[in-house]
């Protein structure tokens, strides 16, 4: 054990700020999910999985980095889209566990097709921009660029809920589901709309991730269960929570693991969790259980 | 301007509406009254579309509602005020007026009526920033009328608006209905507080256990024994 408050604290302290930055975007995308149609994409990482695919290979088959992003954040809206289409809307007026088993189903098809179209094989671009040395202390560019990238994403994300009447529309109808005919709103479209924006914020993870990790078919288990268990922490459906606690967890994981091993800071980070969860059911800025 | 003819309506297997016939002409205030669970409400809500009629026929200004979708029938120029007022109630005042104004023709016009809701209500204005939740519960009701007329509508459909209210902000509330009118807007209203509100309608129709019971003007039912006995306990 080694914890002193030292420069390598302060390294662990900074780089979990930039880890947050992906986490954090990552769990918007549920959150928005979730506080407009009700119902929880168990699947997101495995969207984010087949963005890394789609970027992998555009990149592969010759196209540069940034349209090569684009294409996977276009891709993976798509797959939103038709994800609500073919799999949601039937199930909108089940009850949550058979919206669970569902979107859990698509988790596995993906990870089983992928798998198949893929191999099993670690894939990667090639590209890895490097570290910056501040101060004796060591960052990666590439977790740089993510959580600035992440930041700007969800400034602009919350200019859009808050100045468009199609960002407020998406707002209200989680506060109000009934009454959204009466204002005019097709709430058929509002739902399309926010799949493709969850999504297409699942393809910009991508994105960023391909800068960063290895590509595999079970990556999602990797993030799926620490983004859904941040969005909880934070109240589901929340986005300021899913924010904070994007923070706080990342916290956890980079200086527990800088304290005691890797492995530890993803156990602190659960306790943690568990203990939140028994005194707040609801989590940090959640109205609803 | 709306007509309705034979008009019946079903919650599941329950049927709560059974052929209303009736119809509001341009420039008119008329009230639906009747006790409590009499298809007051329901009325409304077929009207608006949030509740599918199963027979007969509605119009306004001869579109057919039951061939509009839920969604499209504001684009008619009808605006519901639901029952209970359902502002959003994490959302700030001005922002439930921009939800008013959703429609595309209506956000064209939206600073302009804007200004004439903030004109009508100068409380709404000055609480704009505030969520609709905080407000007092006079003022969501200025709100979610205010938010009606957002869409600029002809005629304007009000759910109990005196629900919940304390009596001087009852009357406040009446006053404000007939400024209403006199804007120019269609009113349909629908009320328990049976002796204010024929005070301010022309016309009214009385609603007994979804069928209508009686109907004319204001003044007649006002002077009936059975309506005095039966809703104003006199």
């Amino acid at each position: 054990m080694d914890c002193q408050l030292d420069i390598f604290f302060l390294e662990a302290i900074l780089n979990g700020l930039l880890l947050a930055g992906l986490l954090a975007l990552l769990a918007l995308g549920l959150n928005l999910i979730f506080g407009v149609i009700d119902v929880v994409w168990i699947c997101y990482a495995e969207l984010v999985m087949v963005g890394m695919y789609g970027i992998h290979y555009a990149y592969k088959g010759g196209a540069p980095f940034l349209l090569a992003a684009l294409f996977g954040i276009v891709l993976v809206a798509l797959a939103g889209i038709v994800l609500h289409q073919l799999v949601i809307r039937p199930v909108l007026e089940s009850a949550p566990i058979n919206q669970l088993l569902v979107t859990g189903g698509v988790l596995f098809f993906l990870q089983a097709a992928a798998t198949m179209a893929f191999g099993i094989d670690f894939k990667n671009l090639g590209l890895r921009p490097g570290s910056v040395l501040f101060a004796d202390m060591s960052f990666s560019y590439s977790r740089i660029i993510t959580f600035g990238v992440a930041l700007v994403t969800m400034l602009l994300l919350w200019l859009f809920l808050s100045r468009t009447y199609i960002g407020i529309a998406i707002r209200a109808i989680s506060q109000d589901r009934a009454i959204m005919p009466l204002m005019g709103v097709d709430q058929r479209r509002v739902y399309l709309v926010t799949s493709g924006i969850g999504g297409g914020l699942a393809g910009l993870a991508a994105a960023l991730m391909v800068l960063q990790y290895d590509i595999y078919p079970q990556i999602g288990l990797q993030f799926g269960p620490l983004i859904f268990m941040i969005c909880v922490l934070g109240g589901l459906g929340s986005m300021i929570g899913g924010f904070v606690a994007a923070f706080i967890i990342s916290e956890f994981i980079a200086v527990g693991g800088s304290c005691f091993a890797t492995e530890w800071g993803y156990a602190i980070a659960f306790l943690f969790f568990m203990v939140v969860i028994f005194i707040r059911p609801q989590g940090l800025f959640g109205g609803r259980s | 301007m709306l007509e309705l003819s034979n008009v019946d309506a079903a919650y599941g297997g329950f049927q709560a509406l059974f052929g209303i016939s009736m119809s509001v002409q341009a420039g008119e205030a008329v009230a639906v009254i009747g006790s409590n669970g009499a298809g007051k409400t329901t009325l409304l809500r077929v009207i608006s579309g949030l509740l599918p009629a199963t027979g007969g026929a509605m119009t306004m200004e001869s579109t057919s509602l039951r061939d509009t979708a839920p969604h499209k029938i504001i684009e008619t120029g009808i605006a519901h005020v639901p029952e209970g007022r359902r502002l959003f109630p994490r959302l700030s005042v001005e922002n439930n007026l921009k939800m008013g104004a959703y429609i595309r023709p209506a956000r064209q016009k939206f600073d302009e009526r804007l200004a004439f809701v903030y004109e009508l209500f100068p409380r709404l204005k000055e609480r704009r920033a505030q969520l609709a939740g905080t407000l007092s519960g006079g003022e969501q009701q200025m709100c979610a009328i205010g938010r009606a007329l957002m869409s600029g509508p002809k005629l304007v459909l009000l759910d109990e608006p005196s629900m919940g209210l304390a009596p001087v902000i009852v009357a406040q509330l009446f006053d404000l209905v007939r400024r209403i009118r006199q804007e120019g807007y269609t009113v349909l209203i629908v009320e328990q507080n049976v002796r204010q509100v024929l005070k301010i309608a022309d016309r009214a129709y009385l609603l007994e256990v979804g069928r209508i019971k009686a109907s004319g003007p204001s003044g007649d039912l006002l002077a009936s024994d059975e309506i005095r006995k039966a809703y104003m306990g006199i």
